[in-house]
């Protein structure tokens, strides 16, 4: 544990070596927020509503997806194409180390990061924007979302096991995960809330690991009545996605060369 | 600048670009059509974001549905045209870091050259081609005539965002240069100039000036379509080219006064 514990701290003080790097990076999460914030401004901010959704309730969607973003999508995890190609994998494999285990610290350190900074952030966004938001305050629908959140960090951090192991395979891992990229910021709701879609969209959508990413969470922290179907989808996904990742991972490692070490 | 100058410039781009063609062709076919999937795919997600939001709403800031398209379309097309050609800014920091920028001042072409066309992207340049027909199309379904003096107006519009982009580029490869940190702060123009996807109206007095007359992203999409839809009127643009001109040279100043800070620490 000991040693997974320094993995963390060492995380950690990896962000502060490049102080305006840091810097810049948090205030482009203030930005992911601003142009659905005017946008929806624009639309509904005289009032009315359109999908059913008012300017409160797109501002608790947009608000919820902006710290749902930090937290189930900050990862370090997406280096690790790159780390199979430098052959600096090899590196934390010829240590008494669970490569799993490993990733996993180097995301938590990644999240606490995130979470960390967006006490300042959230509410320098309240200051400035002052957006009407809801807040959930029943404490089992509370629970019942943080666990839809642990249930999408895993989620994510199963893709993006899937994702870099294709560094096994080639060089070219830069062009699968933009592509990931892009589609995440559609599939998982970020860019507008799913339910804008048309039934079968929404249906189709459903059948893959993305929406349990952003979209689900949300409706879970809204209060929605297929909670226990949206958490029982969640665990199918973990549980596919994890043997999945493990099945990829082993047979990647038996092609491991450790090329330029 | 001589006309020789000129062209050996241009001989050194094409060359450096057909080499990247070549690697490309040699190396990452498949990577390449991943690239070129996933901008095709996030430009359809983008248009059907504004199809849903302004084609319930009719209006986005006084914008018609078919006049947001063309908006998005014109950023589409010139952000694309104006990022392809520096894509340098994005291998800059690994080049300062370990030395290798060093081969760059060694050169008889200008550094700045090489550091912001060396990786033009030649994907980009194939999608070029649809994205104008896009604009074509959402110009004619908008309504709007297609002439001659109105294109023109419009590539001139063009040259100078192109001229104010050039100029935030050397800024941020001045920074590169003082703090061998620069990532984040392109990415976070890139988050900003995001902003110009839709009417720059719709933040606000200050929001919609400083993307205007600060950066080149009201010039990149809003601008020129207010010009097309007779709302600007295009003399404004003697303005901007001063503008412009006046931020290339400010640019400079900077990186000149950032190169006297390298210090070639890992070569």
């Amino acid at each position: 544990m000991k040693k997974y514990l320094s993995i963390f701290s060492i995380t950690l003080q990896e962000y502060f070596v490049y102080r305006l790097n840091m810097f810049m990076w948090r205030v482009r999460q203030i930005f992911v927020f601003l142009l659905p914030y005017f946008l929806w401004r624009a639309v509904l901010g005289g009032g009315g509503d359109i999908y059913g959704y008012d300017f409160g309730s797109i501002m608790t969607y947009l608000f919820g997806t902006t710290i749902l973003r930090s937290l189930v999508m900050g990862s370090r995890t997406v280096d690790l194409g790159w780390m199979i190609n430098s052959g600096l994998l090899t590196i934390p494999l010829m240590r008494p180390l669970n490569m799993f285990r490993f990733l996993l610290t180097r995301d938590a350190a990644d999240k606490l990061f995130n979470l960390s900074f967006m006490f300042i952030e959230i509410p320098l966004i309240f200051l400035v924007f002052k957006p009407p938001v809801f807040l959930q305050t029943d404490l089992l629908i509370l629970l019942y979302a943080v666990c839809s959140t642990l249930l999408a960090i895993l989620i994510y951090f199963y893709i993006n096991i899937i994702f870099g192991s294709l560094g096994f395979w080639t060089r070219d891992v830069w062009a699968p995960r933009f592509l990931l990229m892009v589609i995440l910021e559609f599939a998982t709701g970020a860019m507008f809330p799913l339910d804008m879609l048309s039934n079968l969209w929404q249906k189709a959508l459903l059948w893959t690991p993305f929406p349990y990413l952003l979209f689900i969470p949300l409706r879970i922290y809204l209060g929605s009545s297929e909670t226990m179907v949206y958490l029982l989808g969640q665990l199918v996904w973990v549980t596919i996605l994890s043997l999945l990742s493990r099945y990829i991972w082993k047979r990647g490692l038996l092609r491991y060369e450790a090329e330029g070490r | 600048m001589k006309m020789h100058t000129l062209k050996s410039y241009f001989r050194v781009w094409l060359k450096l670009t057909s080499q990247q063609f070549q690697s490309q062709i040699s190396n990452a076919r498949g990577a390449a059509v991943l690239f070129i999937l996933g901008k095709l795919f996030r430009l359809s997600t983008a248009f059907l974001l504004v199809y849903l939001v302004v084609g319930r709403a009719k209006l986005i800031s006084g914008y018609s549905l078919e006049q947001a398209v063309l908006i998005l379309a014109l950023f589409n097309f010139f952000s694309t045209l104006t990022q392809l050609f520096m894509r340098g800014i994005y291998m800059f920091r690994q080049k300062v870091v370990d030395g290798s920028f060093d081969f760059y001042l060694l050169n008889p072409l200008s550094e700045l050259f090489y550091s912001l066309f060396s990786f033009t992207d030649p994907m980009d340049l194939l999608l070029i081609l649809p994205y104008s027909g896009i604009v074509v199309w959402a110009w004619q379904s908008a309504g709007y005539p297609l002439t001659i003096p109105l294109i023109m107006v419009i590539i001139i519009t063009l040259i100078i965002a192109f001229v104010m982009a050039i100029s935030w580029h050397i800024v941020m490869l001045g920074v590169g240069i003082r703090y061998l940190e620069v990532d984040n702060t392109i990415m976070l123009y890139r988050d900003l100039e995001r902003l110009a996807a839709m009417p720059v109206s719709m933040y606000g007095r200050w929001g919609s000036g400083i993307l205007t007359y600060l950066f080149p992203f009201g010039l990149m999409a809003t601008v020129p379509a207010n010009i097309i839809f007779g709302l600007t009127n295009p003399y404004y643009l003697f303005g901007f080219s001063i503008l412009a001109l006046l931020q290339l040279k400010i640019a400079l100043w900077y990186w000149q006064k950032s190169l006297l800070t390298y210090s070639s620490a890992s070569s």
